[in-house]
C-alpha cells in the first residue's frame, strides 16, 4: 500500500513540475515583451535598469504606429461584421443542415487553416493584382475574412450542432416560416457561438501577419505588418510597447469570449 | 381554403439556402485565387520572372533543379516532423494535468496559459524570443549571473532557438485537442484499470494512450500543417537565410520578385504536407481499427 | 366536432428512394384519438412526419377535411406537434413558448393573451407561465409542449411518443391527463407510440404498423382480442404462441387437449397456430381433471397475480399465471395447466 501510496505521489508532482515548466516557457516570452516595453533605457537589457512609459509615448507620437494602430482598429472593425454574418451562415449550414454534399462544404468552409498562410498571401497578392487592388484597405480586407473565416464558422458549427433540430420543426408546425424560424429560434440559440466568433474574428484580425504581409501596401499597414517590418530592421523598445497593447487588447477579447463560450471549445 | 392557397413545401434541405452566400464568398475570395496561383505556376516565364502566355512544368523543374529549393522542402519536412513529435510529448502532460486536476482555479489559470500565446499574434510572441533570446537577454542574463559563461552567447539565428519558437507557436494547438480527447475518455475506465490491478503508469499506456490516438493524430495533424508552412517566426527569430520553404516562398515572392516560382514551390509544400497528413491520419486510423476489431 | 377528418391515400414514404412505409388506406374521423403502433424501424415517425409536413412522400396523398395538404408546408398545416423530448424553446419561458405560434400566426396581442392564459389553465399550469423550461420538471414540460401545440388551435394534434420520457408512474397519471384533455377540447389525436400498453389504454382506435405496412387495426378491444396475425397477438398484450393440429371433424388439438375449432373464420385443417394469453392459462394443482401437466421452471409474483414459466414438453414453454393471493409453487413443482376453449385465440384465418 505505501509504495504505492509513494508512486502516485511521484506521479501527481512529476506531472505538476512538467506543467509549470510547460507554462513557464509559453509564457517566458511575453512576459519577456511586456518588461522590456517598460524599460527605461534603449536596450533590451535583463534585467531592465529602469521604469519608463517613454516608449508608449514615443510609440503614439510617431505617426507611423499611431497610423497602423489606428488602421488595425478600423479594419478589424471592418472585418468582424461580414464574417460574423458569413461565419453564422457557414457554420449553421455545416452543423446543422441536411443536404448532400455537407462534409465537403465544411472542408471548403474550414480549408483556409490548412492551407499555409504563405501561400494563402502569394494567392491573394496574385489575384488582388489581376483586380488592380494591390495595397488597398479592400485588399487585405478580403484577406481578414479569409483567414478569419474558419475560426468563425467553426465556433458557431460548434454552438449549431447542440441545437436540438426538433425545435425548428416545432417552430414550423407551429406555424413559422423557414426564415422565421431561422431568426427566432436559431438565431437567438446561436448567440453564444456568434458573440466569440465575433471576438475570435477581432482576435484573428488584429493578430494576423503571415498573409497580410503580402497584401498589405503603404497605406494599409497594420500593427503586426508594421511589427513584422521593423523587427527585421533593428529591434527598438518602441516595438515592445506596441506589441505589449496589441497583447493587452487580445487578452481583453479573450475575456469576454469566455464570458459567453467556454473557450476550450473553441479549437 | 387557407390550406389550398398556401404555398408548396420547398424542395431545399435545411441549411442549403444558408451555405449559398457563404459558399459564393469561399469561391470569390480562396478557391478562384488558388486556381490562380495553380494557373501561374503552369506559366513560363521571362528573364524579369513576369508570367508568359502558355503551359510548360518549367517552375517545377526548376524547383526539382535548384538546390536550395530542393533541400528548402527537406529541411521543413524534418523540422515539422521535429516540431510535431516534441509537441505531442509535451503536450500530454499538459492535457493530463487539465483534464484530471480537481482544483478549478488551476484548470482556469493553466487553461488561459495554454491559450494566451495562441491568441496573441505571431509576430509579437517572435519578437519575444527576441529579447528572450537577445544578446541581452533573460537566458544569456540568467547564464552569465550563475557564471556558466563570461561573454554573452549569441543564441538568436541558431536552429535551436527556431525550433523552440515554433514549437511554442504550435504547442497551445496540441495541448488543446489532445485536451478535448482525453477529457472524452471514460473516468470509470480508469478506476476499472486500477480495480483491477494496475499501475498508474500501466494504466495510461495500456488505456489512455490507445484511447487518445484520435485526439493525438487531429493535434498531430494540425501542428504539423502548420509547421510546414510557417515562415514569420523563422524569419524573425532566426533570420532570412534559414532553409525552410515557407521562407523560400516568402523571399521568391517579396524579394526576388519570381511568382510562378514562388506558386510551384508553395503547390510542392502543400502537396508534401498533404500525403504526411495523409499518413499521420491512415497511422491514427489504423491503430484505432485495430483497437475496435480487437 | 366538424374538423379535422384525416384520410391518407396510397401513400409510400421513404428517404433516398427507399421505402420506409406503404400505406394504402388509413382514415381517422374528425375528434377521434387513434394510436399508431409499431416497434422502432416499422415507419411511424417517418409516417407522423409526413402528416406534419417535414417528409414529402414518394407517392399518394395526405388529405385534411378533403384537401390536399400532402405538398403543403409544415407552417400552413394546421397541425400541433407535440415531440418525445418536448422540444421546447430553450429561450423563451413559458408564456413565450405559447405565445409563438400565435405570433407566426399573427393573431392580435388581445386575442393571444387570452388564449395563452386559457391553455395554461387547461394544463394547470397558471403559476408557471415565467419559468423557462430548464426550470421545469419533465412532466411540466410535457404539460407546456401540450398546451404550445393546442394554443394554435390546430385541427390536428399529433404526439411523438410524448410519455417516453417520464418515469412510470407519471406516465400512468399522464396516459389519463392526456385523454381526459382530449375528450374535453375534441381534437383529432394521432399518437405514435411503440408501447402496446399506452396504445391500449388511450385510444379509440389503434393501428398497428409493421415492417413496413399496415399489420392490423381496430378498436383496442378488437385487436387484443381477436389479432388475425402471429405478430399481432404477440405484439399486443403479451401471448403464447402455440403450435395446433386442426383435424377435419372441426376439433383441433391444442396442448393435447381436444378443442372446438370455431366456425365461419376459415380454418382449414393441418398445422396452424393459436395464441393463449398468459392470464388465460390458470395453474392448478397437478392431475385436476381436464389439465396440462407442466413443470414449474420459475416463478414471478407480481401483486395481484402469480405469473409462470412453465415447461410442457422439451419444445413448449408457456407463461401462465395463478391467483397472487394463495402461495406459489415452487420451481421443479408438477402442476396442471386449465384454459378454456373460448380463450383461444385462432390466428392464421382466411376471414
Amino acid at each position: 500500500m505505501a509504495k504505492s501510496h509513494i508512486d502516485a505521489a511521484v506521479a501527481r508532482w512529476s506531472n505538476r513540475i512538467a506543467v509549470l515548466v510547460v507554462c513557464g516557457f509559453l509564457l517566458l516570452p511575453l512576459f519577456a515583451v511586456v518588461i522590456s516595453s517598460f524599460n527605461s533605457a534603449n536596450n533590451f537589457r535583463f534585467p531592465p535598469e529602469g521604469f519608463s512609459f517613454r516608449w508608449y509615448e514615443e510609440a503614439f507620437a510617431g505617426t507611423a504606429w499611431a497610423e497602423s494602430l489606428q488602421f488595425s482598429a478600423l479594419l478589424a472593425l471592418m472585418v468582424v461584421p461580414f464574417v460574423v454574418v458569413l461565419g453564422t451562415l457557414g457554420g449553421y449550414a455545416v452543423a446543422a443542415g441536411d443536404f448532400r454534399g455537407r462534409g465537403l462544404l465544411s472542408s471548403l468552409f474550414l480549408a483556409p487553416m490548412a492551407v499555409p498562410g504563405v501561400m494563402l498571401g502569394l494567392a491573394l497578392l496574385y489575384q488582388l493584382q489581376t483586380w488592380g487592388l494591390v495595397g488597398s484597405t479592400t485588399g487585405i480586407w478580403l484577406a481578414h475574412l479569409v483567414v478569419s473565416f474558419p475560426f468563425c464558422v467553426r465556433v458557431v458549427a460548434v454552438s449549431a450542432a447542440s441545437i436540438d433540430p426538433q425545435l425548428v420543426r416545432a417552430a414550423r408546425s407551429l406555424g413559422a416560416s423557414e426564415l422565421r424560424a431561422f431568426l427566432t429560434v436559431t438565431v437567438p440559440l446561436l448567440r453564444p457561438g456568434i458573440i466569440a466568433g465575433a471576438f475570435l474574428t477581432t482576435v484573428v484580425s488584429l493578430g494576423e501577419v503571415a498573409t497580410s504581409v503580402f497584401v498589405s501596401g503603404s497605406n494599409t499597414v497594420t500593427v503586426p505588418v508594421r511589427i513584422y517590418s521593423a523587427a527585421q530592421v533593428q529591434i527598438e523598445p518602441t516595438i515592445a510597447a506596441v506589441s505589449t497593447l496589441l497583447l493587452v487588447a487580445s487578452v481583453l477579447a479573450i475575456a469576454l469570449i469566455d464570458r459567453f463560450f467556454n473557450v476550450s471549445r473553441l479549437l | 381554403m387557407s390550406i389550398a392557397l398556401a404555398t408548396r413545401a420547398p424542395r431545399l434541405r435545411r441549411g442549403q439556402v444558408a451555405a449559398i452566400v457563404p459558399t459564393l464568398f469561399m469561391i470569390g475570395a480562396f478557391v478562384v485565387p488558388l486556381i490562380g496561383l495553380a494557373m501561374l505556376s503552369l506559366r513560363p516565364t521571362n528573364d524579369l520572372n513576369t508570367p508568359q502566355p502558355g503551359w510548360t512544368f518549367e517552375q517545377y523543374q526548376q524547383v526539382w533543379d535548384t538546390g536550395y529549393l530542393r533541400s528548402s522542402v527537406l529541411d521543413s519536412l524534418w523540422l515539422s516532423i521535429r516540431v510535431t513529435l516534441t509537441c505531442a510529448v509535451v503536450a500530454y502532460p499538459v492535457a493530463w494535468f487539465l483534464v484530471r486536476t480537481s482544483s478549478r482555479w488551476a484548470r482556469t489559470a493553466v487553461f488561459a496559459i495554454v491559450l494566451s500565446p495562441l491568441l496573441t499574434s505571431e509576430v509579437v510572441r517572435s519578437f519575444g524570443w527576441r529579447v528572450v533570446m537577445g544578446g541581452q537577454g533573460p537566458v544569456n542574463a540568467a547564464l552569465q549571473a550563475l557564471q556558466i559563461t563570461d561573454d554573452s552567447i549569441p543564441l538568436l539565428r541558431s536552429g535551436w532557438t527556431v525550433f523552440l519558437a515554433i514549437v511554442h507557436v504550435l504547442l497551445p494547438f496540441a495541448i488543446i485537442t489532445l485536451t478535448a480527447s482525453l477529457g472524452a475518455i471514460d473516468d470509470a475506465l480508469l478506476r476499472a484499470s486500477a480495480n483491477l490491478g494496475a499501475s498508474r503508469t500501466r494504466t495510461f499506456f495500456t488505456v489512455v494512450l490507445p484511447l487518445s490516438v484520435p485526439g493525438l493524430t487531429a493535434g498531430l495533424m494540425v501542428v504539423f500543417s502548420l509547421a510546414m508552412g510557417i515562415y514569420v517566426t523563422p524569419l524573425l527569430v532566426g533570420g532570412a537565410t534559414m532553409s525552410l520553404a515557407g521562407l523560400q516562398i516568402q523571399n521568391m515572392a517579396m524579394v526576388v520578385f519570381d511568382q510562378p516560382g514562388a506558386a510551384a514551390l508553395s503547390f510542392v509544400l502543400l502537396t508534401v504536407t498533404l500525403v504526411a497528413c495523409a499518413l499521420i491520419a491512415l497511422f491514427g486510423s489504423l491503430t484505432s481499427r485495430r483497437r475496435t476489431r480487437g | 366536432m366538424t374538423q379535422g377528418l384525416v384520410e391518407v391515400r396510397d401513400l409510400a414514404l421513404g428517404y433516398h428512394g427507399e421505402t420506409v412505409l406503404k400505406l394504402d388506406e388509413l382514415t381517422v374521423a374528425a375528434g377521434e384519438f387513434v394510436s399508431v403502433l409499431g416497434p422502432s424501424g416499422c415507419g411511424k415517425t417517418t409516417l407522423l412526419n409526413a402528416l406534419a409536413g417535414f417528409v414529402t412522400p414518394d407517392a399518394g396523398r395526405i388529405l385534411v377535411d378533403g384537401q390536399d395538404v400532402t405538398h403543403v408546408a409544415p407552417q400552413h398545416r394546421q397541425m400541433g406537434l407535440v415531440f418525445q423530448n418536448y422540444a421546447l424553446f430553450p429561450h423563451l419561458n413559458v408564456e413565450k413558448n405559447l405565445h409563438y405560434g400565435l405570433k407566426a400566426r399573427k393573431v392580435p396581442r388581445d386575442e393571444r393573451e387570452t388564449r395563452v392564459r386559457d391553455a395554461l389553465k387547461l394544463v394547470g399550469l397558471e403559476d408557471f407561465r415565467a419559468r423557462f423550461p430548464g426550470q421545469l420538471s419533465g412532466g411540466q414540460q410535457q404539460r407546456v409542449a401540450i398546451a404550445r401545440a393546442l394554443v394554435t388551435r390546430p385541427k390536428v394534434l399529433l404526439l411523438d411518443e410524448p410519455l417516453s420520457n417520464l418515469d412510470a408512474k407519471l406516465r400512468r397519471q399522464m396516459r389519463h391527463e392526456l385523454r381526459e384533455l382530449q375528450r374535453e377540447i375534441g381534437t383529432t389525436t394521432i399518437f405514435v407510440t411503440h408501447d402496446q400498453a399506452e396504445a391500449l389504454a388511450m385510444s379509440d382506435r389503434v393501428v398497428l404498423l409493421a415492417g413496413g405496412g399496415l399489420e392490423q387495426h381496430g378498436t383496442p378491444q378488437e385487436l387484443y382480442r381477436t389479432p388475425r396475425t402471429t405478430f399481432t397477438a404477440d405484439f399486443i398484450g403479451a401471448a403464447n404462441i402455440v403450435k395446433a393440429t386442426i383435424g377435419t371433424d372441426g376439433r383441433a388439438d391444442v396442448l393435447k387437449r381436444s378443442v372446438a375449432v370455431p366456425e365461419g373464420q376459415g380454418l382449414e385443417a393441418g398445422t396452424s397456430e393459436v395464441a393463449l394469453r398468459p392470464e388465460a392459462v390458470t395453474v392448478t394443482a397437478a392431475e385436476t381433471p381436464g389439465t396440462v401437466a407442466a413443470e414449474v421452471m420459475s416463478v414471478a409474483f407480481g401483486g395481484d397475480r402469480y405469473e409462470y414459466r412453465v415447461r410442457v414438453d422439451a419444445e413448449t414453454t408457456l407463461l401462465a399465471s395463478a391467483s397472487g393471493r394463495e402461495d406459489a409453487y415452487a420451481p421443479g413443482a408438477t402442476v396442471g395447466l386449465a384454459f378454456e376453449d373460448a380463450s383461444v385465440i385462432w390466428l392464421g384465418g382466411s376471414s
